[in-house]
């Protein structure tokens, strides 16, 4: 029996940043269309059963419904309760994990892909961009993303061959682990979480990033305009921010490009704990405001290679293709 | 010199005009009023002005922050209108027939009509909703109907239906001064009708009745375009020896019920001519008021002439058969004698 | 986004007093003080205090059945409204209006409104007023998942759009109209989505986390008094009552009502918020508890003291023509 998983965030572009910057309001129509395109490839990969997130905006449920006559692949729908929040995705990658899925096709920005890692464990992901500020995941028509990860379950490719590891930031209060991040963790000057995401320049302190690529839009974009990390590379940025010596042009939302204030940068290195300086304060992972930091509390930040195994699109296509005589 | 004389059309748009050069919180909104929103090829006055051009060339005047083109949304822009007159605008709201006012009626009948009361006196709702109404024009069951009865009944609403340019153009003006929501009726018909009209912006008083023509021996109190029905049907009874006083209430809330009790006293009979279906309409409620307060004036039974209990037909000799007319109103006046 | 401390206790105590006059009212009316419908705001609180914490009394609100918070969110007098719904001569609207009628011009609160869906024309309307005489004042259209419904809603939101008018539009999606969940009744999962439609943002919120509430609502008002137009926040979130009192809510999920009542709350969530940052001490919020107990206090007494207004009023505020 060869599975494929997908995990859709129903909350995913949906945030403040429709408000204060410019980005598109993602419908729920729209990821039902996503999801139904995926679903769609991975029959056409010839993987025996999709297994399905039982969201709360019944995403699922309404994809399925308007490609009943072209089904024939078996559609599962996992068996949990649903609180309609965060958690909830990361307890179905870890129940899809146990049930033997082979890979999940993530429909979500930095965010979803976060939690989802802290369930998912070994099983590779196959993040979509759907979020608003994303450098984890990649653009890619869902039907070739499920197609993708059709193959790599149905002909039960090697992950060694066909995934590659990806860094995480390990966050530590008091030392002991307290969350993760996928791309970026940043220390921000806020009395509250309130809206999540983080716009405004001005409130960045610090910034830790497992990369930062001149493609990059969002907080990860900073890292691409100082000193651009690659996600192979086995390293990370920290940069400090504020200060009035120097500033750099970047694209921290959509429809930002604002100027960044920049005191020092340096690379992390993998292993070694970085304190968090500037408390009290609001921490975000990769993009939203999560971490509340009190004054009295010690938080250190470490960069690891334990972030969760990626699907090489390329390579599984490439394996999958018929050899030529 | 001889009087000016304006037609219909002209009389309320010299109102309109009027009001809005004297109170920059008059402002106009509706289907059409400018006409040509967006569209940069205009000139002059080839804007539409309404679909009759009774607003043309305000726009040019006033410009369009002031008379407001709005979507075909009547809920949504007859609301507006409740809102910004209770906010301080005094807004004149074109409902383009007054058919369309089904699809708005919460609009009046639960907020514009109810805000003032229900807020214990400390809103009010100056605005002013021009509406075309009546038969005659082969315009089918949705876009000929008066109405006004329906309105006429709803606590907060005043209703206002003119005969002539005259009146047409000083109730307009009481109408955009009044500080209640008044619901002013123009008979589809009346585009023709020329009159004289003062150039001066001037008042007709609402619950003021107007004598449109004297007489001793039948009272025949007609609303809007029965008024017209009803000077005919006089000039007919007179040359068979009855004489008519024909009476405009001109509002019909305000009612000016002394105007025609006095009447009534003096002829000892009552014809009532108007356009609506025969039950619970204004013909009836004049109807009741006389046999209550004036009973024993009555030398006769009273008579009314309204349109049938059917909608209004599309085919010409159906409607013509629908609406009352002069021989009808002088049918039933003569049966009283 | 930083609340200044003075903000944030007021905050508190609008929030508390919502929570308190709305818990008083269900009392009084179980002792059949108050006559009528009441439909109770207990429990979304946030929504109501965290738009109107953006506000002055020059800005204007369009309401819903479900009224009483946004009335006490922007600053409308307790004790006037415990006497409107007591039906009495004091109240706020001479005791003409009650519990869905309640309105005060003088904050710019143009009514609860006893129909659903009735508010937001009249919102396109304050709105205009502003616009027309050049004003950074700004609508706040409260309706509910119900009203989302409704046509009046949807030529709102495109007058609005259309006109550039400075309004916020408000879904509070308590999840249920009446006793019919939001699930059947919208073909989407999220009333904001349907802003894309109508060339305005919108944001879905969390909308027990004052925070969140409070942080989106500064943003869409500073964005409408500086004439870029309005948009569409919709609030998530859940009454504590049934849609009226006397509702014995048996659509509800017993979990779901549970988990609403304790762990999401918006009073408790607001005051976890401030406590571990020292941001307002124990002692302040014992206080503002004090003084809005007794503030609803008084307003009973006030609305029991209080004489029933004189049959002739029923005359009065209305042109009457018979």
């Amino acid at each position: 029996m060869s599975s494929v998983g997908i995990i859709a965030n129903p909350r995913a572009g949906k945030d403040i940043r429709r408000l204060v910057a410019h980005g598109s309001i993602l419908d729920t129509q729209e990821k039902v269309y996503i999801v139904r395109r995926a679903i769609l490839g991975i029959q056409g990969a010839g993987a025996d059963e999709v297994v399905l997130f039982p969201d709360p905006a019944n995403i699922f449920t309404k994809a399925l419904s308007g490609i009943e006559n072209e089904l024939r692949i078996s559609p599962r729908f996992l068996e949990m309760s649903i609180f309609d929040e965060a958690s909830d995705s990361t307890r179905a990658a870890q129940l899809m994990r146990e049930q033997g899925v082979a890979c999940v096709i993530v429909i979500g920005g930095d965010g979803t892909n976060r939690v989802v890692t802290k369930g998912s464990g070994s099983m590779p992901l196959v993040p979509l961009s759907t979020g608003t500020n994303n450098a984890f995941p990649q653009f890619l028509e869902s039907t070739l993303a499920g197609l993708a990860a059709g193959y790599y379950a149905a002909r039960q490719f090697s992950p060694e061959t066909c995934s590659r590891p990806t860094k995480r930031l390990n966050l530590y209060r008091n030392g002991t682990l307290e969350d993760i991040a996928l791309v970026d963790a940043a220390v921000c000057d806020y009395q509250f979480v309130g809206a999540r995401a983080v716009w405004e320049a001005e409130r960045l302190k610090e910034l830790f990033l497992t990369q930062g690529q001149p493609t990059n839009i969002g907080l990860a974009s900073i890292g691409g305009s100082l000193h651009p990390i690659r996600p192979a590379d086995d390293a990370g940025l920290y940069v400090r921010l504020g200060g009035n010596t120097r500033s750099i042009n970047a694209p921290i939302a959509p429809g930002m490009v604002v100027s960044v204030p920049v005191q020092h940068h340096g690379l992390m290195e993998l292993g070694t704990r970085l304190p968090v300086t500037f408390t009290p304060s609001i921490i975000a992972l990769d993009g939203e405001r999560e971490l509340v930091v009190n004054a009295d509390d010690r938080w250190e930040v470490e960069l690891s290679w334990d972030g969760p195994r990626v699907l090489d699109i390329e390579k599984v296509m490439d394996a999958a293709r018929p050899a030529t005589a | 010199m001889a009087e000016r004389e304006l037609n219909f059309g002209e009389a309320l748009n010299e109102a309109m005009r009027q009001e809005m050069q004297r109170d920059p919180k008059v402002i106009l909104m509706g289907e059409d009023v400018a006409g040509g929103a967006d569209i940069d090829h205009l000139e002059g006055d080839e804007a539409w002005g309404g679909v009759l051009g009774v607003t043309k060339g305000l726009v040019q005047e006033f410009g369009r922050a002031r008379v407001i083109d709005t979507p075909i949304s009547e809920s949504g822009f007859i609301g507006a209108a409740v809102g910004a007159a209770a906010t301080g605008l005094r807004p004149i709201a074109e409902m383009m027939f007054v058919g369309f006012m089904g699809v708005c009626f919460d609009q009046l009948l639960n907020q514009g009509a109810k805000l003032r009361y229900m807020f214990g006196g400390k809103a009010k709702v100056p605005l002013v909703i021009r509406t075309i109404c009546g038969g005659g024009y082969r315009a089918a069951a949705q876009h000929s109907q008066v109405l006004h009865s329906l309105f006429t009944h709803i606590p907060g609403l005043k209703t206002v239906v003119p005969s002539t340019p005259y009146d047409a153009k000083g109730l307009l003006i009481s109408a955009i001064r009044d500080d209640d929501l008044v619901i002013f009726f123009e008979d589809i018909t009346f585009g023709g009708i020329k009159g004289a009209v003062p150039e001066e912006d001037y008042t007709i008083p609402f619950g003021k009745a107007d004598i449109k023509r004297a007489g001793d021996d039948v009272t025949v109190v007609a609303i809007g375009k029965m008024v017209h029905h009803s000077l005919a049907a006089a000039t007919e009874l007179e040359k068979q020896g009855k004489s008519a006083e024909v009476i405009d209430p001109r509002t019909l809330s305000p009612f000016d019920e002394e105007t025609v009790l006095t009447s009534v006293e003096k002829t000892g009979r009552l014809v009532i001519a108007d356009e609506s279906h025969p039950r619970c309409n204004v013909a009836t409620d004049i109807a009741a008021m006389v046999a209550d307060k004036g009973f024993d004036y009555l030398n006769a039974p009273i008579k009314m002439v309204t349109a049938p209990h059917t909608p209004v037909p599309f085919s010409p000799p159906l409607e013509d058969h629908y609406l009352p007319n002069p021989q009808k109103i002088s049918a039933a006046a003569l049966g009283l004698f | 986004m930083d609340i200044p401390k003075d903000k944030l206790l007021w905050i508190y105590e609008r929030m508390q007093l919502i929570r308190v006059f709305e818990t008083r009212v269900s009392t009084e009316f179980g002792r059949g003080k108050i006559p009528g419908f009441v439909h109770l705001y207990a429990g979304e609180e946030a929504v109501a205090v965290g738009i109107c914490a953006n506000l002055t009394d020059a800005d204007y609100m369009t309401s819903t059945h479900r009224g009483h918070g946004h009335c006490v969110a922007k600053g409308v007098d307790v004790r006037g409204m415990m006497a409107e719904l007591f039906g009495k001569a004091t109240g706020i609207c001479k005791g003409k209006g009650g519990s869905m009628h309640i309105a005060d011009m003088d904050k710019g609160m143009l009514g609860a409104n006893g129909i659903v869906g009735g508010g937001p024309p009249l919102a396109c309307g304050s709105g205009l007023t502003a616009k027309t005489n050049g004003t950074d004042q700004v609508t706040i259209c409260f309706f509910g998942d119900g009203a989302s419904e409704q046509g009046t809603l949807h030529e709102s939101l495109n007058l609005a759009a259309i006109w550039k008018l400075p309004i916020i539009f408000v879904a509070e999606n308590n999840g249920y109209a009446e006793s019919t969940p939001a699930h059947y009744h919208c073909s989407v999962e999220n009333i904001a989505d349907r802003a894309a439609a109508y060339n305005m943002p919108g944001v879905t919120i969390d909308g027990n986390d004052l925070f969140a509430v409070y942080e989106s609502a500064h943003e869409a008002v500073a964005r409408a008094r500086a004439g870029q137009g309005p948009s569409l926040l919709e609030c998530k979130t859940y009454r504590h009552h049934g849609h009226f009192e006397g509702d014995a809510q048996t659509y509800k999920i017993a979990e779901e009502n549970e988990k609403y009542r304790t762990e999401l709350d918006p009073i408790k969530r607001f005051k976890e918020a401030v406590r571990p940052r020292g941001l307002v001490s124990e002692d302040e919020l014992a206080e503002i508890d004090e003084r809005v107990q007794a503030a609803v206090d008084a307003a009973v007494k006030f609305a029991e003291d209080s004489p029933f207004p004189e049959v002739q009023e029923t005359f009065t505020d209305v042109y009457v023509s018979y």
